[in-house]
């Protein structure tokens, strides 16, 4: 048990290294072995790294195997979906898909629904969330409460009542069908409104004090200050409406209507899919969201971090 | 401007617009409608069409409580519950020790580049369920990857998505693929709230490592452990696309109804057999379930704080 005083010394300067154990305990305490420069801990470090080098190579294979079957020849896609290395590669796919699916429609339909829903939700979730955290007036907290407590509710609950409405107002198959019913969005008000408890009082006063309307703080001094948390909804709302498929799939009735997640769902229906088409539409999906997400790693992180639950 | 003004005119009669109530009520306004119309409306007539019997739009009567009797005795029913939290509950035995160990050894000093190791188990949060359905059902096929790789260890093929027993189990491994990264992210801000002087105090009285992961790390971690349990039985209650993708052919559901989930049941009810009202008490059933199972959670770990941390 003795040794223990070494190990200890190890996990003084990384607490959690503790964890480590758990990955390979080779059950032999050396003392003085616990130093983070020694060489049982150089050979620790190593084989925890590679135990982590392999497991993202297996979180890869599928964007691998993604990519790989975009390029295979279409009739090899699903003859060889076991042959780690393709016999063949070709762009004829994209050519395919360019060719026999409204793919321009449906990317331009995920780009208008995605701008359409994050611009809408962040000025009403924005606007919200104001009053909420910074005036005083009867009710705020039960309405906010309530507003909460409805995020208990499945979503799906909501689809026939909704799509039954959709009906009514004759906005089936129209943009504004699938971006109206989504956009007060309660995990949105509340990552604002806390965002917005933390801004400083004095500045609030100060703008107060020197006679700006309660109009003119928000667009002038609180706007500028939440400009991070707008970025964080921006990347969410987006997110959530590029990969959305249940609400678009119950509204767009028309094939050229369809967002990129319908178009490729409507592919899969067929006798005999079209695997050169669903897997060069998945690789246009998929590749705009990774690039983006590998030049603002930060934000999309720390956003989904926050609230990333797939929160209706 | 001066400052002096201001106590005259707080004290003279505010401009209505200025009033506090009212410019709060102009703030709210646009949300408030929406969320009233498209949330609130719309789950009281949930329930409502919950108690009609609809055939097609427009042709509705008042079918008292025949939907709930009717599921009941609905097998379908009792079998997408069954799959729904089959699912849920090896979704959350998976998904929340691996994650944490994970995150755990990732904010240790003993891995390299952490942040790389981050960054690609993350990057499939970010893709389309619908993707992920597309290339799973290429990877999980008879002929599938999943099935050339154990065959080097001479494995037969399995039937991943034709085989009644092995419809779950494709479900999770989608899972753990897709959901991985973010339970490492909600791990990791967990345990960085966690002081290191509680480490420090442990260590000096003697614990291992592993002793302090297991005596500090775990029990501290609670709050975070139940807020992921509680999103996980959410998000596994819900689940809809995965089986819709990986099964997409006639009455779906996949092999004997194996993959047959909630969600999916209530869609193909409501927009292929067109039966609104009966998939409304589907939907109100799934909403209870949910309900009475997050509440039961909550109680046990005794939490009922709204803004408990993040």
């Amino acid at each position: 048990m003795s040794d223990q005083v070494a190990q200890d010394r190890a996990a003084l300067r990384s607490p959690t290294a503790a964890a480590s154990q758990e990955a390979h305990e080779d059950g032999r305490d050396a003392p003085a072995s616990g130093m983070p420069h020694s060489r049982r801990f150089a050979r620790r470090r190593i084989i925890v790294t590679a135990l982590m080098v392999l497991i993202t190579a297996v979180f890869l294979v599928p964007f691998y195997w993604l990519i790989i079957s975009a390029l295979r020849p279409a009739d090899r896609i699903f003859a060889d979906a076991g042959d780690f290395f393709p016999s063949a590669v070709t762009l004829a796919n994209f050519a395919n898909l360019f060719r026999d699916a409204p793919i321009v429609a449906w990317f331009t339909n995920s780009v208008i629904l995605a701008a359409g829903s994050t611009l809408g939700s962040m000025i009403v979730v924005t606007m919200a969330a104001y009053p909420l955290a910074r005036i005083r007036f009867p009710f705020r907290n039960a309405l906010f409460v309530g507003i909460l407590a409805t995020q208990m509710l499945p979503f799906h609950l909501l689809l026939i009542p909704l799509f039954v409405l959709m009906v009514d107002l004759s906005l089936i198959d129209t943009y504004l069908g699938v971006i109206l019913p989504l956009l007060a969005h309660p995990f949105g008000l509340f990552y604002m409104r806390q965002y917005m408890l933390g801004l400083p009082q004095e500045i609030l006063d100060a703008a107060r004090v020197d006679g700006a309307s309660e109009y003119a703080v928000f667009f002038r001094v609180v706007l500028p200050m939440v400009r991070p948390a707008l970025a964080t909804l921006a990347i969410l709302f987006a997110l959530e409406s590029w990969n959305d498929l249940l609400w678009p799939l119950i509204v767009m009735r028309t094939e050229d209507n369809y967002p990129l997640t319908v178009g490729i769902q409507s592919q899969l229906g067929l006798y005999r899919p079209r695997w050169d088409i669903l897997m060069t539409a998945s690789v246009i999906a998929v590749l705009p969201v990774v690039l983006l997400f590998l030049r603002m790693r930060r934000a999309f992180i720390g956003g989904l971090g926050q609230l990333g639950t797939g929160g209706k | 401007m001066s400052v002096t003004q201001v106590p005259q005119q707080a004290r003279s009669r505010t401009p209505f617009f200025q009033r506090p109530t009212v410019v709060a009520v102009v703030f709210l306004l646009p949300f408030v409608v929406l969320f009233a119309i498209f949330r609130v409306w719309a789950v009281g007539y949930a329930v409502v069409l919950s108690f009609k019997d609809i055939q097609g739009i427009g042709m509705s009567e008042w079918a008292g409580l025949d939907n709930y009797r009717a599921l009941l005795t609905d097998d379908t029913f009792y079998r997408a519950l069954r799959n729904t939290a089959l699912y849920t509950i090896g979704t959350i035995a998976v998904l929340i020790p691996v994650p944490f160990v994970l995150a755990a050894v990732l904010r240790s000093r003993l891995v390299r580049g952490q942040t790389a190791f981050r960054t690609i188990l993350f990057t499939p949060v970010l893709t389309s369920l619908v993707v992920v359905g597309v290339i799973f059902s290429l990877l999980l096929s008879t002929n599938g990857l999943l099935n050339s790789f154990l065959g080097l260890f001479g494995v037969p093929p399995q039937g991943w998505l034709e085989t009644r027993h092995l419809a779950i189990p494709s479900l999770i491994i989608l899972a753990v693929w897709r959901w991985t990264g973010i339970n490492i992210i909600y791990f990791t801000t967990g345990l960085s709230n966690i002081p290191d002087d509680l480490y420090e105090a442990a260590a000096v009285d003697g614990a291992s490592p592993l002793r302090q992961f297991w005596h500090l790390s775990i029990p501290l971690s609670k709050t975070i452990i139940l807020f992921v349990t509680v999103l996980s039985l959410f998000g596994g209650f819900q689940l809809f696309i995965e089986p819709l993708i990986l099964w997409p052919s006639g009455t779906g559901g996949g092999p004997g109804q194996a993959g047959m989930t909630m969600v999916l049941y209530l869609y193909r009810t409501a927009f292929t057999s067109f039966q609104l009202g009966y998939a409304s008490a589907i939907g109100v059933a799934l909403a209870l379930i949910i309900m009475l199972i997050s509440l039961a959670q909550l109680r046990l770990f005794g939490f009922f704080r709204k803004d408990s941390d993040d």
